[in-house]
């Protein structure tokens, strides 16, 4: 062997022996120092968690109209590095997706990201034009999509489903844990494509699907409410309005409209999320003379009046530091009976009343119905609303006889019609409630009728909604419901401001609120208009919709009319 | 060595011991062929059984997918169905394509109920002689009555 030869060989064995201190290097990295984390690694890829989502239960109304269901969609996503022409892509995604191109390329082109979720909930048309263009990279997931086929109806009473499937707002939230179900798990060895192997460890959870709910809401009742309240709200000029129609007998919510409202199909358009809130049950207003309703039932069942009690029904009342109270356009009515009092929705008739009630017994009695406190529904949200009692920062004398007739005091428009259903019903103040059963596989819970308490006696209530017919009749040249005896009473209620009680047009809130028919009364509606242009008084601005409301159901129902008419005149037009 | 010479010199020569441990030699060659035989054919059942359970794994999670398509199509057909059944829609179909208008005047008529007619006393069907029963159950024939249920 000559050296030229020995020199090859110790070249040779040099490399040889650095390519092997590589490959042990690399060995001794891979299984000693970095092996538990590779392992793991390897068994994070094998065997792979998937979170399989439940089934969201649908939402129906009374009749078995779907009013929420899930539809099938689509998630695009990007595997990053998989992304041959991110410009290209961006281009072809955008008119798609509904993403501009710039923000689609930026998403794809981000450093250390491994994918990216380019939109959600798509519809199956836009999935199938995705599928259509094979983009390296872009890869379609299903998943659910909640969806109200009805739009706006009833939105906020159901409110609606965030991104991460969790009810927001309305029933949807307040029954997510009922109606969302609970989501499965799947652990299994997985293949390249991340497939389960059939032979290979496998764990499976099922999914469990949420319940269905089938609610109280009759949609032709709630449908005639919206078109009501919308046609009056565009007559008036109105701001809005709220009108319940409740089924006094068990305090079943039929129909709550609400505008201004939104499409839970787009709630990413709404601006204000306040227009999410249901203002049935979340927002308070001064009911007005609607409340008299209540101030004389107290009357009556304590016994300091009767309906022949002849008051004087002077223009005011002045109070001892010499604040005076005044009759709606300071109106002089004269001597006036409890019934005329109701009638002519006197200030001063409403304040003899609680004068001779004293504060204790009329504040007793005014949270014995339930105001100043949740009526107990099931709906999210709720507030209670406020009652200064004597003694509390709030309440002064002259507090005291403003509340008589509805001013000084908040109420929601739920608690206002929860109440004058205990009228109706002979005395029995019932917890409303807007969720008739539950069905949860072979499981069906049926929500009972619960009363909370008598607030006055049956005689009582008889004898109230005698003199409540007589109002509706003195309102027979505004509206009137022919062949019907209805019980009814209207309020104007005045806006308070941060400086006093707001003046000038749309300053009030029109109400009218009655059940009927007084023989055997079904029904307590409560129309409410916010801020009417056409005229502030409950009688013109609500009074109209109260009667067609009232019409439309009667028929609805088939209830024959208890007095001789010739022909019941459908008035309004379109339900 | 003195036994071999002679057998060499005497008859043809026999091999002591050799047909033995050859007939043994094949036995374990035999037995090894069985063996080898028998463990390849229960490997190649094996994999038969493996590659039979995970195609039926894949067509599993494939009717799986179908089922889920299908269930997911259902859902938007139910959805479809509610959109169309929306009272909205059906307002304006039956106004504007059907030229239906909303309610104006309902007439209530009364209507007298007519009085509750006597309850028909039930009369005993006359009944077969018992030769003409005997011949119907050994012929098998029925016979209807006029009060029977349709």
């Amino acid at each position: 062997m000559n050296g030229l030869s020995a020199r090859r060989l110790r070249v040779l064995l040099a490399a040889f022996v650095l390519f092997s201190g590589a490959v042990s290097y690399r060995v001794v990295s891979f299984a000693v120092l970095q092996g538990p984390v590779l392992a793991q690694r390897a068994e994070a890829f094998r065997y792979r968690e998937d979170i399989v989502p439940a089934h969201r239960g649908d939402i129906l109304d009374a009749r078995g109209r779907v009013l929420a269901t899930d539809i099938p969609a689509d998630r695009v996503s990007a595997i990053v590095r998989q992304v041959e022409d991110p410009h290209r892509t961006a281009q072809l995604l955008a008119p798609l997706i509904g993403r501009s191109a710039e923000d689609i390329e930026a998403a794809l082109t981000q450093p250390g990201r491994e994918w990216v979720v380019l939109q959600r909930q798509l519809d199956p048309e836009v999935s199938a034009q995705i599928r259509a263009l094979e983009l390296p990279g872009i890869v379609l997931d299903p998943e659910p999509k909640r969806a109200y086929p009805m739009g706006d109806f009833a939105s906020q009473v159901l409110g609606f489903v965030n991104w991460e499937y969790r009810g927001a707002y309305g029933l949807e939230a307040a029954y997510d844990s009922v109606v969302g179900g609970i989501p499965g798990q799947l652990v299994g060895e997985r293949d390249l494509a991340g497939n389960v192997i059939a032979l290979g460890q496998s764990s499976w959870n099922p999914p469990k699907d949420g319940a269905t709910l089938v609610l109280t809401i009759d949609s032709a009742v709630q449908y005639i409410a919206e078109s009501v309240l919308d046609r009056t709200i565009q007559e008036q000029r109105a701001a809005g309005g709220t009108i319940i129609v409740m089924d006094v007998r068990t305090g079943a919510i039929l129909a709550m409209a609400n505008r201004p409202s939104f499409d839970p199909n787009r709630f990413t358009a709404v601006s204000d999320p306040a227009l999410f809130v249901n203002p049935s049950v979340s927002a308070t207003y001064e009911p007005g003379s609607t409340f008299k309703v209540i101030t004389m039932a107290l009357g009556l069942d304590a016994g300091v009046v009767t309906p022949q009690t002849v008051v004087d029904g002077g223009a005011y009342r002045e109070l001892p530091d010499g604040t005076r109270i005044y009759n709606a356009l300071l109106q002089e009515f004269g001597p006036e009976t409890m019934t005329e009092v109701l009638i002519h929705s006197s200030n001063v008739g409403a304040m003899e009343v609680v004068d001779r009630l004293g504060p204790e017994r009329f504040y007793d009695g005014v949270e014995r119905f339930g105001f100043g406190q949740p009526t107990g529904v099931d709906l999210p949200g709720e507030v209670e609303g406020i009652v200064n009692r004597p003694g509390t920062a709030g309440w002064s004398l002259t507090t005291f006889y403003t509340n008589a007739f509805g001013q000084g005091i908040a109420v929601t428009p739920l608690q206002l019609v929860t109440a004058v259903s205990a009228i109706a019903n002979g005395g029995v103040l019932m917890r409303p409630y807007i969720v008739q059963e539950i069905r949860d596989g072979q499981r069906i819970q049926v929500t009972q009728p619960t009363p909370v308490r008598r607030v006055i006696r049956e005689e009582t209530a008889r004898t109230l909604s005698e003199m409540l017919a007589e109002v509706m009749d003195s309102y027979s040249t505004r509206f009137r419901i022919p062949g019907y005896r209805i019980a009814a009473k209207t309020g104007t209620a005045e806006i308070p401001g941060p400086h006093g009680y707001e003046r000038g047009e749309g300053a009030t809130i029109a109400s009218v609120i009655g059940y009927g028919p007084v023989e055997n009364p079904r029904f307590c509606v409560l129309v409410k208009i916010d801020r009417p242009k056409g005229s502030p008084w409950g009688e013109r601005a609500a009074g109209p919709a109260f009667a067609e409301v009232f019409r439309q159901l009667l028929l609805l129902y088939g209830i024959p009319p208890s007095q001789p008419v010739n022909s019941v005149t459908g008035e309004g037009g379109r339900p | 060595m003195a036994e071999g010479v002679r057998s060499v010199t005497g008859s043809r020569p026999q091999p002591v011991g050799r047909p033995i441990v050859r007939r043994r030699g094949r036995a374990w060659l035999a037995l090894t062929l069985v063996l080898v035989g028998a463990l390849a054919g229960l490997c190649l059942l094996y994999l038969e059984q493996t590659s039979r359970v995970v195609e039926l794994g894949y067509e599993l999670t494939a009717l799986q997918h179908q089922r889920d398509s299908v269930a997911l199509e259902a859902a938007a057909l139910r959805y479809e169905l509610a959109r169309r059944q929306s009272l909205a829609r059906i307002y304006e179909l039956a106004t504007r394509e059907y030229g239906m208008v909303p309610l104006r005047r309902v007439e209530p008529l009364e209507v007298e109920r007519s009085p509750v007619l006597p309850t028909p006393t039930p009369t005993e069907p006359p009944r077969a002689p018992w030769w003409q029963r005997a011949n119907d159950a050994l012929l098998g024939i029925g016979r209807a009555q006029a009060g029977d249920e349709p």
